[in-house]
């Protein structure tokens, strides 16, 4: 009976190692950045509505400001304003897409319609 | 009660001045109300962080709990977002998280001064840190950093509208996070000046907007902790971006 509960300290030691070794790599793989968990309380969506709008007020200020002291040094009156105008709706608009996949799909997986496609032909071999 | 008196709602965000400096090198650096507030921020988070420390119990007490709560729910935050490679920006991230909470807290007291609703004061929060996050990430990538601005696989074509697309997308986040907190925090107390103001105008039926102040005052506090609790998080994330570049 007591032999059940006798551990070989010289066979278990090399074992011991390796499984220390893989809880250390393992629990350092674990330690990834994740995408920011914000979403669960029941109040989110407000707090997502009020970022989104502060968000394009900010685009639209920010692009009227730089285009505008843009023109002023360079002396091309109304077509940086209406360019920079224009680019800083279209930056708080990319940012905006980014808060809104950022809690559901990784946005570096959007695959095109043929990688779709070919990754569903192998699924009924 | 003096007829007439009209009492603006915005009045409570008026800088008023204690001392009379002359100016320095065209700087007022006269003690304001919100100086006042910052340091008294400043005193309440130091006295929170160190008598709740004070006696190191290996299982803590009260406060000692609520410390080590908060500490380990940014560090939580900061090892969930950034990851092993932004651990030394911790005390950073920290002071402005707590700063920002004790100052949206404070401003909720009867008679108290909101510092974080005025841009000046947000802005320059968000200049710091969209200043120091853009030399973080030239100092550990050197000009690789502006790869930041070029996500992979775009077409030839498209790669310069999509940079400029993309710095432009850079350069609105400071404004973003400054003008969101100030907002909320502005729009806030305006509101509740306003419905404090209905309580008396209407008399016997002031029992209505007093319920809601109480409901609107707790909806406050929320936000407070919410508004720090976002910048930080974003801060996290500029972070990251700029130490993983994506």
């Amino acid at each position: 009976m007591a032999r059940f509960f006798v551990t070989n300290q010289q066979d278990k030691s090399p074992k011991l190692d390796k499984l220390g070794k893989a809880i250390r790599e393992a629990s350092l793989k674990y330690r990834e950045p994740e995408a920011d968990k914000q979403g669960s309380t029941p109040y989110a969506g407000l707090g997502m509505a009020y970022r989104i709008c502060i968000e394009m007020l900010a685009g639209v200020l920010v692009g009227c400001v730089l285009g505008y002291y843009l023109d002023l040094w360079l002396d091309t009156k109304p077509i940086l304003f209406m360019v920079c105008f224009f680019l800083g709706i279209l930056g708080s608009g990319l940012n905006i897409y980014r808060m809104a996949t950022n809690g559901n799909n990784d946005p570096k997986n959007l695959k095109t319609l043929s990688e779709k496609e070919s990754d569903h032909l192998n699924d009924n071999k | 009660m003096s007829a007439g008196e009209k009492h603006s709602p915005l009045e409570q965000f008026k800088i008023q001045y204690y001392t009379d400096f002359p100016e320095v090198f065209g700087m007022n650096i006269n003690f304001s109300n919100a100086s006042l507030f910052m340091i008294l921020a400043t005193v309440c988070i130091s006295l929170f962080m160190i008598s709740g420390m004070r006696h190191r119990a290996l299982v803590p007490g009260r406060l000692q709990n609520m410390v080590e709560l908060t500490y380990e729910f940014i560090a939580g935050t900061m090892r969930d977002i950034v990851g092993e490679s932004g651990r030394q920006y911790f005390p950073f991230i920290f002071s402005l998280f707590m700063f920002i909470l004790f100052c949206n807290l404070l401003g909720m007291l009867p008679y108290s001064f909101t510092v974080t609703s005025h841009i000046a004061v947000t802005f320059a929060l968000a200049i710091v840190v969209f200043v120091g996050v853009t030399i973080i990430g030239f100092i550990k990538h050197g000009t690789h950093f502006l790869s930041l601005f070029l996500p992979k696989g775009t077409p030839v074509l498209l790669a310069p509208l999509l940079v400029a697309i993309e710095l432009f997308a850079y350069l609105v986040r400071p404004v973003s996070l400054s003008l969101r907190l100030a907002a909320n925090m502005l729009a806030g107390h305006t509101m509740l000046k306003v419905f404090a103001g209905f309580v008396i105008a209407l008399g016997a039926l002031g029992i209505f907007p007093l319920a809601f102040m109480v409901i609107l005052t707790g909806f406050e506090i929320f936000v407070s902790m919410l508004q720090a609790y976002v910048f930080t998080i974003l801060t996290c994330v500029y972070l990251n971006d700029a130490l993983n570049l994506h």
